[in-house]
């Protein structure tokens, strides 16, 4: 049997390593949240602005991420999903995931994990690059979709 | 690829905890095991006890697409869906090989991201805003 590189598995071979640097990470997130919550994107200030968008003039398919996540801090869940979907409907996976290897690196305990089916993660990638075009078609229905 | 289960751990490539032999379904997180179920079980040999977790880095190349810093997340998302298709034939040295090509994609694209927003930065606060 071919052994698997240890190098594919850097977080359960030395949790401690990580366990600093996830604490870092939500430590570092919470000043970056209180700057969103107070300050709106939408309304200019030194956020950092999309490269794709500044070379392009087209929407990437996180256009929208930073005002959006002010929408939502201030609980206007419809303007947060109006700018951008991909980023809410990401939002839960991502909280999940940075819990579950926060926990993982901390106490050693597994939350539960699902096997995602290939074709599932074929699927998203379509919807993805499917969000990225259709955002930026200037037509009715599609610029709900645009930020 | 011959294995010979009875010398090795089997391990649930879901969870990857250890399972007993000849177990069905894995005893923490009920997901089916065993060669029967498609063969997400990986058998290893040697002393260590490695879990068999190949991750796919999908929730990085998320992150990475929404961070902006294309092209990398895609093709990340690409190999993360190579990583689970491989875990689901058996594949588990391709699965590890896509799992490292994942991985690879989702550092590159932040580091460059960073570096560029970082430049970015600099020259807006050169040009005064």
């Amino acid at each position: 049997m071919t052994a698997i590189p240890a190098k594919s598995f850097a977080l359960v071979q030395s949790p401690q390593l990580w366990r600093w640097r996830f604490v870092a990470l939500g430590l570092a997130a919470l000043p970056c949240l209180a700057l969103l919550y107070f300050r709106n994107p939408a309304e200019g200030g030194l956020y950092p602005p999309c490269l794709f968008y500044a070379l392009t003039g087209l929407h990437c398919p996180g256009c929208g991420t930073l005002r959006g996540l002010h929408q939502l801090l201030n609980g206007n869940l419809l303007a947060a999903f109006g700018y951008n979907t991909y980023t809410m409907l990401a939002l839960p996976v991502l909280g999940y995931a940075y819990l579950a290897a926060l926990l993982l690196s901390v106490s050693g305990k597994r939350l539960p994990t699902v096997f995602l089916p290939p074709a599932l993660i074929w699927g998203l990638l379509a919807a993805v690059l499917a969000f990225w075009v259709l955002r930026n078609v200037p037509v009715y229905p599609l610029t709900v979709l645009a930020p | 690829m011959a294995y010979h289960p009875e010398d090795n751990g089997v391990f649930c490539a879901t969870c990857g905890r250890e399972q007993d032999p000849g177990a069905r379904f894995c005893s923490y997180c009920g997901v089916a095991t065993g060669p029967e179920s498609g063969g997400r079980v990986v058998h290893q040999s040697g002393p260590s006890l490695q879990p068999a977790y190949v991750p796919n880095y999908l929730v990085q190349a998320i992150l990475v697409t929404i961070c902006c810093c294309i092209p990398g997340g895609i093709v990340a998302i690409v190999y993360a869906a190579q990583v689970n298709g491989r875990l689901a034939a058996g594949d588990y040295a391709g699965a590890a090989n896509a799992s490292n090509s994942a991985k690879g994609w989702c550092w590159a694209a932040f580091w460059i991201g960073l570096v560029v927003w970082g430049l970015s930065f600099l020259a807006r606060l050169a040009l005064g805003g």
